[in-house]
């Protein structure tokens, strides 16, 4: 059976090459992180090149309230963040299931498996002086502000310029050189 | 001709590399630091595990574009727990924890939410359920009764086909493969944007697939033809308000072979063996979603479908139309509420053929439930409980209440163990209920050495059949113990009653053709009990960055008895129990090679099916590989080779409960090319 036979040797070749590149191939990063952890880390540098005003922190308790709202990988890793400092403010992680509870965010990461209800959120907070940060495509259009986005083999982040300027909030000269700047998103 | 166990050895030589060594805060890494990192280089795994209190597996887009599947029922292939065999070139039996076959009546399969059974015979006619591959979001798979939430016959599991938002299928995809077996596939799908708030896909898929070879090694009369298009639209009206339409239109052809004992005296009746079944349907269905709060969500889901199958055993047009509901809330703290009902009326106009046969062509059937579920959630113990019940009303068995107790610790995101009880029913079907079925001939003085007329058995439906029922107790946990390895075991105990079981009613003798005939009447009854038992083992290690393997094991075992014992008890019980594999193994490497290339071989064992039919012999046990080979030279392009059963030439998988004509499925290969822009 000559067909067989092909099919035979081409499969062994296929699965020892597979071996090969396995056994050689699998250089171990330095840096090897989640993708989740990835984003995470980026939220938080994001938010320590912004500046709120003074008026979007109550004096009483000075917390940095970074809301989470639905569930990933990257709001998993987000919680680890609970007494690290944003500008001095110490950060009071807070996983947000009520309306009400969205009042005094400064920093809201929604979950992109929540894309469905991004206008609904948006429209529960202040926007003009909450950072709103997701990941997906269309985040940037209904009215976020940030978006982390993967282009080949980089992440990059996204501003929402227009909304940007209708907010209270400055973006440090830093940030807006290394993101992706969008006036009229798309 | 076997294969070469080269394919085995070669899994252990893989060498680990940790891939997770002390890895450093990213947090601590300035921010240009930080955009150096090359994502290629962190893991894409999820760290989360389901904390569902079910066992539950997943099928994502990445599996399904890697299985290489062209078809759903090839994508369910592997899925742990679920037996999938390949009657012939165009049928297929798929079943989760037994009874399977090509009418596999304990299973809920549905799309996008839409229950796609037919109350024919409380089964899928899986050609009817096609769809493009490369649009189908996920399918979640769950084993074990879902029965509080989810619609008629979640006895044993759920497929539950999910595909994707328009607003994630912008832009235009065509693909094209060919092969040995899979003859020609082509798919063509186009997706745009209306406004920020609105966007819409058509598709078209055709498929032709081969004939098949008997287990003669024959050609044999049974490929087929499939043409589908369809479309989906999604609207977001207001902020807390969504709108979805979709619907698809197809046509099929596909030739089948039946094997009736060659008895003279039966041409003319029964001579037929070969026959075209031409289906086509339609499909329309609008959904509602409106948000009334954070923690409030209305749904309602409306759907219409037609189907008209011709074939020689028998004819029939089907109306469906469904209505559900269903509002999920937060009333109390920890307390998410879900309640909903359903009614679905289905028009029937059956016409009586060489297999089936019914006195009055016309009918109606309606199915209602009601369902009200409750999870609760202990956060300080780490702890949920799920309570839920429903209640299913039909038109053939009156109504169940189906109640369900569910719950799981959740002490870390790395461990879940849970446990539930509950209790479901199937339905029962048209041919259960008012339909005769020319089952099965026993030749003169095969039943009975005094009785020299050969025998006809006529399967007669009872309006008494009741709805078969199954009490489930289920267990099973999750664990992540390193960032390579995770384990997912589930183990359950089914116990059923009422199950289908036929009582002998008194023979007649008829003449046809000039020659006389005992009729056997068998009475449907419920009088079958069982209990099963099993588990499934789902282990996954990711062998290295771009070597990632799944292991998966299912073992049931079940035994039945038919509590009005007759000649034909043993027949019965054994085809449910002997039809379904004790054990199931399967073993899927994927590897990527560089950025641009992909490698996936899977191995999967299935156990034999000793089920003795009359003229045939049981399924042997089959060990065969798939593999797929992509390479991606730009973002636009995807050059694939996919390989299926390639250890042997042909080899038979399953029989078919009616008329079987036994089929061995071939190997295979087709190359593929796909652009997306």
């Amino acid at each position: 059976m000559p067909k067989a036979w092909i099919i035979r040797h081409i499969l062994t070749f296929v699965c020892l090459v597979a071996c090969l590149v396995v056994c050689v191939g699998s250089k171990v990063s330095a840096r090897e992180q989640t993708l989740g952890s990835l984003k995470a880390a980026y939220v938080y540098n994001i938010a320590k090149f912004t500046r709120w005003p003074d008026s979007a922190f109550t004096a009483k308790d000075n917390q940095f309230k970074l809301c989470l709202y639905g569930d990933d990988d990257t709001t998993s890793q987000l919680k680890l963040l609970s007494n690290r400092n944003i500008n001095n403010h110490p950060i009071l992680v807070k996983t947000v299931t009520t309306e009400s509870a969205f009042n005094d965010c400064q920093l809201l990461y929604i979950s992109a498996t929540e894309n469905r209800r991004y206008r609904y959120l948006l429209s529960l907070i202040n926007r003009k002086t909450t950072l709103t940060i997701s990941n997906d495509s269309r985040f940037l259009r209904l009215g976020g502000l940030i978006n982390l986005t993967e282009l080949g083999q980089r992440l990059q982040f996204e501003v929402n310029m227009e909304q940007l300027e209708n907010s209270k909030l400055t973006l440090s000269s830093k940030l807006l050189a290394l993101g992706k700047l969008t006036e009229k998103p798309r | 001709m076997k294969f070469p166990l080269v394919v085995f050895g070669c899994f252990p030589l893989v060498v680990t590399a940790d891939i997770n060594k002390s890895s450093p805060d990213l947090t601590d890494l300035s921010f240009d630091e930080l955009m150096q990192v090359n994502i290629t280089s962190v893991s894409k795994k999820s760290e989360k595990l389901s904390e569902a209190s079910a066992a539950v597996y997943v099928v994502t887009r990445n599996e399904i574009r890697r299985s290489g599947a062209t078809s759903i029922p090839e994508a369910l292939r592997l899925v742990p727990g679920v037996d999938v065999a390949q009657i012939d070139p165009n049928k297929w039996a798929i079943g989760i924890r037994g009874f399977n076959g090509r009418f596999s009546n304990k299973l809920l399969v549905m799309i996008d939410g839409r229950s796609v059974y037919t109350p024919t015979f409380s089964g899928v006619y899986w050609e009817n359920q096609d769809y493009p591959m490369n649009d189908i979001e996920r399918i979640e798979v769950i084993r074990g009764p879902g029965a509080t939430l989810w619609g008629a016959n979640a006895v044993n599991g759920i497929i539950n086909i999910i595909t994707r938002d328009t607003n994630k299928t912008q832009g235009t995809a065509v693909s094209f493969a060919s092969g040995n077996e899979l003859k020609g596939l082509a798919e063509l799908r186009y997706g745009a944007e209306i406004s920020n708030e609105a966007s819409y896909r058509i598709y078209a898929k055709a498929r032709h697939v081969d004939n098949g070879l008997n287990t003669d090694r024959e050609q044999q009369d049974n490929g087929g033809k499939y043409l589908q298009l369809g479309f989906r639209a999604d609207w977001q009206r207001t902020d807390n308000q969504w709108f979805t339409f979709l619907g698809d239109t197809y046509e099929n052809e596909t030739s089948q072979v039946h094997s009736i004992p060659p008895l003279p005296y039966f041409d003319g009746i029964f001579g037929v063996t070969e026959g075209d079944v031409k289906n086509n349907g339609t499909k329309l269905g609008f959904r509602w979603s409106q948000l009334t709060g954070l923690n409030s969500e209305f749904n309602v889901n409306v759907n219409y479908d037609y189907y008209d199958r011709q074939e020689l055993k028998f004819s029939e047009k089907r109306d469906t139309f469904d209505l559900d509901f269903q509002h999920k809330i937060v009333l109390l703290e920890n307390h998410e509420l879900v309640w909903g009902g359903g009614y679905r009326i289905s028009d029937n106009e059956l016409t009586s053929g060489l297999l089936l046969s019914v006195d009055e062509p016309d009918e109606k059937t309606t199915i209602w439930n009601l369902f009200i579920q409750d999870e609760i959630n202990f956060p300080s113990l780490d702890f949920t409980v799920t309570l839920g019940t429903k209640i299913e009303g039909n038109s053939y068995s009156g109504s169940e209440v189906q109640p369900n107790l569910r719950s799981s610790w959740v002490p870390s995101e790395q461990f879940t163990w849970w446990w539930a009880a509950s209790r479901a029913t199937r339905t029962p079907s048209r041919g259960e209920t008012s339909s005769n079925i020319n089952a099965g001939f026993i030749p003169s003085f095969g039943l009975d050495p005094s009785n020299p007329l050969p025998i006809i058995l006529k399967v007669e439906g009872q309006e008494s059949f009741e709805a078969e029922q199954v009490d489930a107790y289920e267990s099973g946990l999750r664990w992540i113990p390193t960032n390579e390895w995770t384990f997912d075991l589930s183990l359950y105990y089914n116990n059923y009653t009422n199950l289908r079981s036929y009582n002998v009613g008194t023979p007649t003798v008829e003449v046809m053709n000039f020659q006389p005939y005992m009729v056997l009447p068998l009475l449907l009854d419920n009088n079958i009990k069982g209990k099963a038992k099993g588990g499934e083992l789902l282990i996954t290690w990711q062998a290295s960055l771009n070597a990632k393997f799944r292991f998966s094991y299912s073992l049931l075992d079940d035994n039945f008895e038919d509590t009005q014992h007759n000649p034909f008890s043993e027949s019965l019980t054994s085809l449910v129990e002997d039809r379904t594999p004790r054990n199931q193994a399967s073993l899927w490497g994927s590897f990527d090679l560089g950025p641009q290339v992909e490698l996936d071989i899977r191995l999967f064992y299935v156990d034999k099916r000793p089920y003795e039919y009359p003229q045939f012999d049981p399924v042997d046990s089959n060990l065969n590989a798939d593999f797929r080979l992509a390479w991606y030279p730009n973002d636009t392009v995807e050059l694939s080779l996919v390989g299926r059963n390639l250890l042997y030439s042909s080899r038979q998988e399953f029989v078919i409960e009616t008329w079987p004509s036994p089929s061995q499925i071939e190997r295979s290969l087709f190359a593929k090319v796909k652009f997306e822009w």
